[in-house]
């Protein structure tokens, strides 16, 4: 498989602290790649510096697998931290001095302005735009010249709950065309629902990195809810399979041992004739993942 | 090139306080030039200012004195790149920092090409209004548009390069103007006696724009008459095209060792 990005332990020193200190990684064509981290982890540092925004301490990257020139992030779409926008000018303005420095035709305006559903106010200043038309502006921009790379630093920041829906959307529909994608976020949610690959990093190290299911999935955890909830509880801790049992708000937290699935655990409360309002297998929270792999480190 | 010129175009374009402080401009100048005949003049052989060919020393003169309101629009429109990150958004998206800077220098030529055009047109109209000889249209002293138009670009590149180096628009305004209360110190004060004084960047521009009146004024006085400047000095304008390339040279030397 063709390799998009390679970075060789790459490092930027601020002088109190590291921002990055020696990543590596590869992305492969076509795959959908999560950085994954808290917040101040170096996960913008790092786009920043493949962005040539920012200059490193020590390490290579090399985009394509060719040495770096400025014309290589013609190719490259980004959106980094915030959309940068004239907020004087109206969105098609602005994506016109894009399409300009990338060197694509104004005729691909229209085109990235239909797939962020914001055809019919592209006459509008920059100014009068929602935080998620913003945000959809930026990855129009990023859109524009059909580029092999889309980079996209924490896209549904801010967002409410439709912004988020709508730019998962987005990635996805981008992704299906074959377009590599890199994404920086925070939610462990995100990156669980759009990635193939992940990247855990803190401090700006890499933890952990590999296919998403893979790092991500390691624990058998079921929410679980029933309007009898004392009924549910005393048969959770009778199925053969029960590890722990946490209580939330509305659902118990049922923790299964690695040997049993989420199947049998259904199965098994169906045959006891108990009613279940809500069953969901879900993966650990980034709180409970992020200490847990911190402790491993 | 021609796609740098059409970014800018569009950023100038749309902008209204560019607009209001080149109108403005225009405006006041025009109103400069054109009471410059209400100052005492003394000369025999140019008794009107406003007439050719000394129109072109007397309009480039006045206009070269609002030179400060240019300057800034050069400070705004490139703390407008680092207020909206625009300036990153251009290298992210695949403009070298050095390509940057000369597409923002290209901002600095249209204006300077824009006031230079409407300093031209309207010594024209003054001059033809005066009654000018049409012989006299272009005299040696036209060369003095090349002068102001020099003037100019140098004293945006100056308002360039410290609006890049300070980022923020407040402060580069502060700076800005306050450079010439310390370039006015160097030359009064600390450089009196030395030739040096006559180097100082501001002075050499100001060397590129000659006012008649002060000629004039010089022969009322009695003392000796000075030999007429009638065309530019060109070896001013020389230093003057270094103290751009200066300008430009470290402005892209400190926009490539930075993080955006």
């Amino acid at each position: 498989m063709d390799t998009i990005l390679k970075i060789d332990s790459l490092t930027k020193k601020y002088p109190s602290l590291f921002a990055v200190s020696q990543l590596s990684l590869s992305i492969d064509k076509g795959s959908v790649f999560g950085l994954l981290g808290p917040n101040g982890s170096g996960k913008t540092t790092t786009l920043g510096i493949i962005l040539g925004v920012t200059s490193a301490t020590s390490g290579n990257f090399s985009w394509f697998g060719k040495n770096n020139s400025s014309s290589d992030r013609k190719k490259i779409g980004a959106l980094l931290e915030t959309p940068n926008f004239y907020s004087y000018l109206s969105a098609k303005s602005n994506l016109k001095i894009s399409a300009k420095i990338k060197g694509v035709d104004y005729k691909d305006i229209d085109r990235v302005a239909e797939i962020v559903n914001l055809k019919d106010r592209l006459n509008d200043k920059f100014k009068t735009y929602s935080l998620g038309m913003k945000q959809r502006l930026a990855i129009a921009a990023a859109l524009l010249g059909k580029p092999e790379v889309l980079v996209l630093d924490e896209p549904t920041n801010g967002l409410d709950p439709q912004g988020i829906a709508e730019i998962r959307t987005v990635i996805q529909n981008i992704s299906k065309i074959g377009v590599t994608i890199i994404l920086a976020s925070h939610a462990l949610d995100e990156v669980e629902k759009v990635c193939s690959h992940v990247c855990v990093i803190k401090k700006g190290k890499s933890l952990i990195q590999g296919n998403v299911n893979d790092v991500l999935v390691g624990e058998n955890l079921i929410e679980v809810a029933s309007s009898e909830k004392e009924k549910l509880k005393e048969l959770a801790t009778t199925f053969s399979g029960f590890k722990t049992l946490k209580e939330e708000n509305y659902y118990l937290l049922v923790t299964l041992q690695d040997s049993s699935s989420s199947i049998e655990f259904s199965k098994y409360l169906i045959t006891n004739n108990i009613i279940i309002t809500h069953f969901v297998k879900r993966t650990k929270s980034l709180e409970e993942f992020f200490l847990e792999t911190t402790k491993d480190a | 090139m021609l796609d740098l010129i059409s970014i800018e175009y569009i950023k100038l374009k749309n902008n209204s306080s560019f607009w209001i402080i080149l109108v403005f401009y225009m405006l006041i100048s025009f109103y400069v030039v054109g009471k410059a005949d209400s100052l005492p003049t003394g000369s025999d052989v140019f008794a009107n200012p406003l007439q050719f060919p000394m129109i072109w020393l007397t309009s480039t003169y006045c206009a070269s004195f609002l030179v400060l309101f240019p300057s800034i629009l050069i400070i705004l429109n490139i703390g407008n790149e680092f207020k909206y990150k625009t300036a990153k958004q251009h290298v992210i998206d695949g403009l070298s920092k050095t390509t940057f800077i000369l597409s923002k220098f290209i901002s600095v030529c249209l204006i300077a090409t824009i006031i230079t055009i409407y300093v031209i047109l309207l010594s024209l109209f003054l001059g033809w209004q005066s009654g000018g000889e049409v012989q006299d249209f272009f005299g040696e002293q036209f060369s003095f548009i090349a002068g102001f138009y020099i003037q100019l670009i140098g004293v945006l590149s100056f308002a360039f390069f410290i609006s890049i180096l300070f980022k923020r628009t407040g402060i580069s305004i502060v700076v800005f103007v306050g450079y010439y209360f310390i370039e006015v110190i160097l030359y009064y004060l600390i450089f009196e006696d030395s030739p040096i004084r006559d180097y100082l960047p501001l002075e050499v521009f100001n060397s590129l724009t000659f006012s008649p009146i002060k000629d004039n004024l010089d022969s009322f006085s009695g003392l000796s008459i000075p030999e007429f400047k009638l065309s530019l000095n060109w070896f001013s304008a020389a230093i003057g095209a270094i103290y751009i390339a200066i300008c430009l040279s470290l402005s892209i030397l400190i926009f490539n060792r930075r993080d955006v």
